[in-house]
């Protein structure tokens, strides 16, 4: 036990003074490599644009960029003009800032050669910069009407749960079309009445069978057919949960015949 | 004290208008038609650590869309496997080909055959709604494989009717193919057909237990024609009435305690009931007429039976003490062999026509709404299947005799016994 204690690791001490060794010899083999081989690769020009925030202006006026040199005292906004290449609506959050642009110090000598090539550049930028504010409009626009509850074309956005809402015809129009593909019995008379209740998600949460002819194969036809209709449903009006209540039976079979 | 009166008169007042509201409330929802759903049975996938048994999967297949047809609630068809990446348990269906193709419902079945052992899993798919309806798993040996198809086809009936089929149950029957008549028993698609009896002597008239593990019949095997009792899982014949004269047509009670039947020990053949032991006999009928065939009624209140009192055989209904006997046919000059339905509403019995053939009809238990089921052939001896969707009977349509079965409304009048020689007499097992 005590033997084992007084045994000394040596081992730490060497390793780092061998590793330092060969750091210290790769360090100066790069050092003099770098003195043999100068960099002698041009700086390629870079520019940084803020497609947020883009200028608006007529690339055929010229640039709208500032110097680096008058960065301090920045030009007055260029009037902005209809533009005549690329129709796009109205975005007022895209005025003129002057500073999105930066160039390096060698760019600055190729700038005036370049005017037409940046223009064109410029034109495409805003081309994108156009596209990408229609988006987030029309996604903004797709948010509200999700809210509203008319997300899709041609449904209804009226309020209500009684017989003769937009909202009841909606589901009952829903439920029509699935019956057609689910209806199957095995009796003379099937009914089957159900009440209904559809969350604020339009997501069915309840179907509850309140009198049944007791034809079960019907009554499975029936919830085959809410189950088929509740199948994305848009939410009720308001965001409120919606009740309905429906008879479901074959057509042209009188309710009173049993 | 006037407020309360108020309060009252303003309840009484509102609520049937509140109620009559709700009532006009509901909005009416039809569609034309009634669709016969379309059934898609799967040939079953081998699970991926064994290897596939192409025929056993296919036999389970075959038997799933036969008893699904037989049951007449859907039109099903066995369709060859789509894949199936993951197994049935982890991988995920694609419904959207089993729907282009109309399908309503899919049955889908993964098995694996490890020698002897059988490892059966099936599953019901509602295809309109990608949703599973019903599964089940099934573990037991190679020929279980059959009774595992027919076991899940009770599942799927019950899902959609609400009552569970009687696919898994037997027949049994009196067969020529193996000597004289001797009682046979098959699945009740005719299957796996079993001689019961080998006594070599003329047997009749077997008749199920209602927990289905005995069965009564009579036998000539020692001259006079007895009531023998055996039990499924045994070859011993126990004797339970050997009185002097005819020992024959006996039926179970409903609740099993006591056998209904006909004995001539008094000189004609009158109905008796008997213990199932065949003590404690007691006498129902009293007429100098032939009385045989004696049915209960699913709540053992009455007996129907066949009885030439009137001067042809007719079918006649008396409460089970005997008392109130009632004609129950009217139309017809040979009506034999009835039998009560599972659910007490009707009777079925053969009646003899004009050129001397049978045909099967289904009367109401009131004699009301007889109607002729059979119409090829001759037809006799009905049995009706415990869930009471089937009728079970013999036929000389195709020559000799042999055993068929309908639904109970007629339709899908199919063969069912294999084999040679003559099939009659079929009586149907309990579940």
């Amino acid at each position: 036990m005590n033997a084992r204690q007084d045994r000394h690791d040596a081992g730490f001490g060497v390793s780092l003074t061998i590793s330092t060794v060969i750091h210290l010899a790769v360090f100066l083999l790069l050092l003099w490599w770098g003195q043999l081989f100068p960099p002698t690769m041009d700086v390629q020009e870079t520019y940084y644009v803020d497609v947020v925030n883009l200028p608006v202006a007529n690339p055929r006026s010229g640039s709208p960029t500032q110097k680096g040199d008058n960065a301090e005292a920045p030009p007055p906004p260029p009037t902005p003009e209809p533009p005549l290449s690329m129709p796009s609506p109205p975005q007022p959050g895209l005025k003129g800032r002057a500073e999105t642009v930066k160039k390096t110090g060698k760019a600055e000598q190729n700038e005036a050669s370049s005017t037409e090539a940046f223009a064109e550049r410029m034109a495409k930028l805003e081309n994108k910069a156009a596209s990408q504010h229609e988006e987030a409009t029309m996604e903004q626009l797709r948010k509200k009407l999700k809210a509203t509850g008319s997300g899709r074309a041609g449904m209804p956005a009226g309020s209500g749960s009684g017989a003769g809402s937009d909202y009841t015809a909606y589901v009952f129009s829903r439920l029509k079309d699935a019956f057609y593909q689910t209806i199957s019995y095995t009796s003379k008379n099937p009914e089957v009445d159900v009440h209904l209740y559809i969350d604020s998600d339009g997501k069915v949460i309840r179907q509850k069978i309140e009198k049944s002819s007791g034809d079960h194969t019907f009554e499975l036809a029936v919830l085959r057919a809410i189950d088929k209709a509740g199948d994305k449903l848009v939410p009720p009006p308001n965001h409120k949960v919606f009740e309905g209540a429906f008879i479901f039976k074959p057509q042209g079979i009188s309710r009173n015949k049993q | 004290m006037k407020p309360f009166i108020r309060l009252m008169l303003i309840v009484v007042l509102v609520l049937p208008g509140v109620a009559l509201g709700a009532q006009s409330g509901y909005i009416e929802v039809t569609a034309p038609g009634n669709r016969q759903l379309k059934l898609a049975v799967e040939t079953p996938h081998a699970q991926s650590s064994t290897s596939p048994n192409a025929n056993a999967a296919k036999e389970m297949a075959e038997v799933i869309a036969f008893d699904m047809n037989m049951s007449g609630t859907v039109n099903a068809d066995v369709k060859e496997p789509l894949p199936l990446a993951g197994g049935l348990m982890f991988g995920a269906t694609d419904f959207a080909p089993w729907r282009a193709a109309g399908n309503d419902l899919l049955v889908r079945g993964e098995y694996s055959i490890t020698g002897e052992a059988l490892t059966v899993e099936f599953r019901l798919y509602d295809v309109l709604n990608d949703k599973m309806l019903t599964a089940k798993r099934y573990l037991g040996k190679n020929r279980d494989l059959r009774r595992f198809a027919h076991s899940f086809c009770d599942e799927i009936l019950l899902r959609m009717t609400g009552e569970q089929g009687a696919f898994t149950t037997h027949i049994a029957f009196i067969s020529t193919q193996f000597g004289n008549k001797e009682v046979a028993i098959m699945d009740w698609d005719g299957r796996n057909l079993l001689p019961l009896t080998r006594n070599g002597s003329i047997n009749l008239d077997p008749d199920f237990s209602p927990d289905g593990r005995e069965i009564i019949f009579t036998s000539y095997k020692r001259g006079n024609p007895d009531l023998y009792k055996r039990a499924l899982s045994s070859t011993v014949e126990i004797p339970v009435s050997r009185r002097k004269g005819l020992n024959i047509t006996g039926a179970w009670s409903p609740d099993g305690t006591k056998i209904a039947l006909s004995l001539s020990k008094d000189g004609n053949s009158e109905i008796y009931t008997i213990d199932r032991d065949g003590g404690n006999p007691k006498r129902l009928t009293f007429n100098p007429a032939i009385e045989v065939s004696p049915v209960w009624s699913p709540d053992g209140s009455h007996i129907a039976f066949i009885s030439d009192r009137l001067g042809k055989p007719q079918v006649f209904v008396m409460d089970a003490s005997g008392g109130n006997v009632r004609r129950l046919t009217t139309a017809g000059a040979y009506n034999v062999t009835p039998r009560w339905s599972p659910k007490g509403d009707r009777i079925a019995y053969a009646r003899m026509g004009g050129g001397g053939e049978f045909h099967i009809h289904v009367i109401n238990a009131d004699g009301s709404g007889d109607t002729q089921l059979t119409t090829a052939g001759s037809n006799e001896n009905p049995a009706w299947s415990p869930d009471g969707r089937f009728i079970a009977f013999s036929s000389k349509r195709e020559g000799p005799a042999a055993i068929y079965v309908m639904r109970a409304d007629g339709s899908g009048q199919v063969r069912v016994s294999q084999g040679k020689g003559s099939a009659t007499q079929p009586a149907w097992g309990s579940r």
